[in-house]
């Protein structure tokens, strides 16, 4: 338990939290991130990286300020 | 004083992505920009691919780039490939902020680290009001995904990746300035937008150093979409019963939250500097595994 320099004691406090977590489950949760591995690992099989390549890979004008 | 072992091997994380992403040193030297095939996957953070030693994408540009293509939503409804590929995109996405929600903002994004620093710089330090904070999903819902998806500037023409246009602070500094540096007045014709970019630039540098992290909690659609994911996410902070609400979290937090009242906040970027601050040990980083499920703060 915290003491202060004054030696008072400090008792644990239930606190409110404003913005909790989600309620959510570990399981889902975890559900969750694997889902979206998945929509990535698809996204790049059955998807055509080469249109963000080609984007990349040529001076973007507008990222710079003149297109 | 010397910083924190915590706060150390942060900065060094930060330094080793910002290394890792701008292998193509040539770049600068050559007034060029890398065009390797590993720009077809995106860095984990706000980093302008045009940048001249940039070796990944900009998760931000690549989103707006696919989806401000003519037909986007026909060809992803058809199954077209080049409109799937945003899927890869999200996902990535997705699955930090289902992981660890904003820790990609703490440990690897090269603007938010640039941001940091220049907070050292002593000065008055303002606070940014909570209700600015706000701003980021307006800015991720409006120039990030409704105008390139909705707004032609051309009839028939692809819309514009308007985030990177009017807003994107990295992109003028990493690309913007030095390719008009690089390549002289001439090569590009640099006018209002540029401007107007620039003093975008400005002010955000500015207001780094009075405040902590400002573009990152007022401005970034990226933290915007890894804060909302974070609500769900299987690493989180935990603050336990025993915490006395001293504030010291806040003062050394990079986003200026007190973890105590906003356990779970979007704003969160899970950097575990408010860990080592915590007198009575009540901060911890957790899997869920324990308590998984009864994080209501009752």
């Amino acid at each position: 338990m915290h003491r202060f320099k004054s030696g008072r004691r400090l008792q644990p406090s239930v606190h409110r939290r404003q913005g909790s977590v989600l309620n959510i489950p570990l399981p889902v949760r975890i559900a969750l991130a694997a889902a979206a591995i998945a929509m990535m690992v698809s996204g790049y099989i059955w998807g055509d990286p080469v249109v963000i390549w080609q984007k990349a890979a040529s001076i973007c004008l507008e990222c710079i300020g003149v297109g | 004083m010397g910083l924190p072992a915590w706060s150390r091997l942060r900065i060094a994380s930060q330094t080793a992505s910002l290394i890792l992403g701008n292998l193509y040193v040539r770049g600068w030297a050559d007034a060029s920009i890398y065009t390797g095939r590993s720009k077809m996957f995106c860095i984990p953070g706000l980093h302008c691919y045009s940048c001249p030693s940039s070796v990944l994408a900009c998760p931000v540009g690549s989103i707006q780039s696919i989806i401000s293509t003519n037909g986007f939503l026909g060809g992803l409804t058809t199954g077209r490939s080049d409109s799937l590929v945003i899927l890869g995109v999200i996902g990535f996405l997705l699955a930090i902020g289902f992981l660890a929600g904003r820790i990609a903002c703490a440990w690897v994004c090269p603007f938010g680290f640039l941001q940091e620093m220049l907070y050292r710089i002593p000065s008055r330090k303002l606070t940014v009001p909570a209700a600015w904070r706000n701003g980021k999903y307006l800015v991720l819902l409006l120039f990030v995904l409704v105008l390139p998806m909705t707004l032609r500037m051309v009839p028939g023409a692809g819309g514009d990746p308007w985030f990177c246009k009017v807003i994107c602070p990295a992109g003028t500094l990493f690309a913007g300035w030095p390719l008009v540096l690089i390549h002289g007045d001439g090569a590009f014709q640099t006018g209002f937008l540029f401007t107007w970019k620039s003093a975008v630039l400005i002010l955000i540098l500015l207001w780094s150093v009075g405040s902590k992290r400002p573009f990152c909690r007022v401005l970034c659609p990226l933290g915007a979409f890894w804060g909302l994911a974070g609500k769900a996410s299987v690493f989180r902070m935990r603050v336990e019963d025993s915490c006395i609400k001293c504030g010291k979290c806040r003062a050394v937090c990079p986003v200026d939250i007190a973890i105590f009242r906003e356990e779970g906040s979007p704003e969160c970027i899970r950097c575990g500097r408010c860990i080592p601050e915590c007198p009575v040990g009540a901060i911890r980083h957790t899997a869920g595994l324990n308590g998984a499920g009864n994080d209501s703060g009752e």
